[in-house]
């Protein structure tokens, strides 16, 4: 990191002007809650960084060193556990690589750049202006100091036991979340990320997201996903695939993407469709069911993300999102041809 | 010496904690389990929360933590002990914690367990075939996931990140409802 510029170091006396101003801007540009969360929208894609993060879920924590690179609005970021030997996930536009050192093992997912538009705006995905305030009520709760920066709190509460509410400590300068809290309908908290400590760059070399452990000798496995037909058009009548649809989705929810595409290695096709009330997002997966299939039917969770895989006239059928279990049920269950 | 390091982890999780002292109490965590435990008690925000007589703000998490903090002191015992101060959590759940914890920080790919959720990893010699189905469905779920996050907007983004980097880590860490 030697050659990058140091910013946003509130503690440095020549940038004090610079802090002053962007300070004044910020309480100028950012006096509703919505606006922060249209500030916090477009963050990710302005600002170079690098952090630790701790995250809590279901008992357990993990530390992850984070380096986020920004280059003409593409982004990639490396994200590096303090333990098990340090494994790693480099993220960028067009690749997933996991490096899992404590069981050898490289894992790399290609997909071609017209079916990933990570980091890049999804044409109809709801604006955090236009969220319906009968579903969330946003509120500023507050000033709080995350990682020696100041942040605004925003909570976010849902109308309805259907979704999640969120807690975020929003970095004044920034408006990247510094903190945050998955909470549900009651306000209970069900997971936690924090930043410990994070620093902003004007720059960070592409050599900074490259992988910095020795593979010698790992096992790799490599896939690919090809995109056979996009569409991120939420007002066309038809989606993209086999024409499947949600029947029973919680108000307010929308289809804002859907693709059918080929997976290399496991030689099917698979159907994502994307619906999202503006803050929550559900996938919903459709695949031919393979005699050799292991899926199991059921529920499943990771931390707050929950699924429901189901089978159904020869297709197996997983709706997934950081939305309650119930919520992915009846996603799943309610698919159909159209 | 307890109460610092207890003081030192309560400022790691409100993000005070100087950066000098920051690097020194991560490579600590690295290195000891029971700290690593502690720290997991300490944030265990689910936990804390389901007891119906704290307040439900995150808010207030730091006093709360700062009233954990309290009652290990009040106990007089090591940092092994479980805190008075989460009448709820008994030995036992601490030592499921610690337990959790380890699988998830050191990624061995054993069996974890929380209470109320059957959690299935791919390496376990006594498995059932059905817990097999479930860590080679494991697979198929994190790649979903993976795609899943590709359209995750920002308020979200930095969690689904982390589960993806829970899921590659441990490739039995879906856990199913009962």
């Amino acid at each position: 990191m030697s050659d990058t510029r140091h910013i946003f170091r509130g503690s440095k006396p020549r940038y004090c002007w610079l802090s002053i101003f962007l300070l004044l801007a910020c309480n100028v540009m950012a006096q509703s809650p919505h606006d922060w969360l249209e500030r916090m929208d477009g963050a990710n894609e302005k600002f170079n960084y690098q952090g630790t993060l701790v995250h809590m879920c279901d008992g357990t924590m993990d530390i992850v060193r984070i380096v986020h690179r920004v280059d003409h609005g593409q982004v990639t970021e490396r994200m590096t556990a303090q333990a098990s030997g340090g494994r790693q996930i480099i993220r960028s536009t067009d690749k997933v690589m996991c490096i899992l050192p404590d069981q050898k093992k490289v894992t790399v997912e290609q997909r071609n750049s017209s079916g990933s538009p990570m980091d890049s705006k999804i044409a109809n995905f709801p604006s955090f202006s236009n969220i319906n305030a009968q579903l969330y009520d946003i509120s500023i709760l507050g000033e709080d100091q995350i990682a020696e920066r100041e942040t605004i709190i925003l909570a976010i509460h849902p109308a309805d036991s259907f979704r999640f509410g969120y807690r975020l400590w929003l970095d004044h300068r920034t408006a990247l979340p510094l903190k945050f809290e998955l909470v549900d309908e009651a306000g209970r908290g069900l997971e936690q990320g924090v930043f410990t400590e994070i620093e902003f760059y004007e720059s960070i070399p592409a050599e900074d997201v490259e992988p910095t452990l020795a593979t010698d000798g790992f096992e790799w496995k490599r896939s690919a996903v090809v995109a056979i037909e996009t569409q991120d058009d939420a007002t066309a009548d038809k989606p993209p695939g086999s024409g499947w649809r949600v029947e029973i989705l919680p108000p307010g929810f929308k289809l804002t993407f859907a693709q059918s595409r080929l997976d290399t290695v496991a030689t099917t096709t698979l159907d994502q469709l994307v619906y999202s009330d503006g803050l929550a997002t559900i996938s919903v997966f459709i695949e031919p069911e393979m005699a050799e299939s292991a899926a199991v039917e059921g529920a499943s969770k990771i931390g707050a993300t929950n699924a429901f895989t189901t089978f159904r006239n020869g297709y197996l059928i997983t709706a997934m999102g950081g939305v309650p279990l119930e919520t992915a049920r009846k996603a799943a269950l309610s698919v159909s041809p159209r | 010496m307890t109460r610092i390091i207890d003081e030192q982890l309560s400022a790691l999780l409100d993000g005070e904690l100087p950066a000098e002292q920051e690097s020194l109490l991560l490579r600590r965590l690295e290195r000891e389990p029971e700290l690593r435990e502690k720290l997991a008690r300490f944030g265990l925000i689910g936990e804390l929360v389901r007891d119906a007589s704290a307040p439900t703000s995150a808010l207030v998490i730091s006093e709360r933590v700062s009233a954990a903090i309290a009652a290990e002191s009040t106990t007089g015992q090591s940092d092994e002990s479980p805190s008075v101060g989460f009448g709820f959590m008994g030995a036992g759940i601490a030592a499921m914690i610690a337990l959790v914890v380890m699988f998830n920080l050191v990624g061995t790919g054993g069996t974890a367990y929380s209470p109320g959720i059957n959690t299935v990893a791919g390496s376990v010699p006594a498995a059932s075939g059905h817990e097999h189905g479930m860590a080679e469905d494991s697979v198929r779920l994190t790649r979903y996931l993976v795609s899943h996050a590709q359209y995750s907007n920002s308020t979200s983004r930095q969690l689904v990140n982390s589960h993806i980097a829970m899921a590659a880590a441990t490739p039995g860490v879906w856990t199913s409802h009962e």
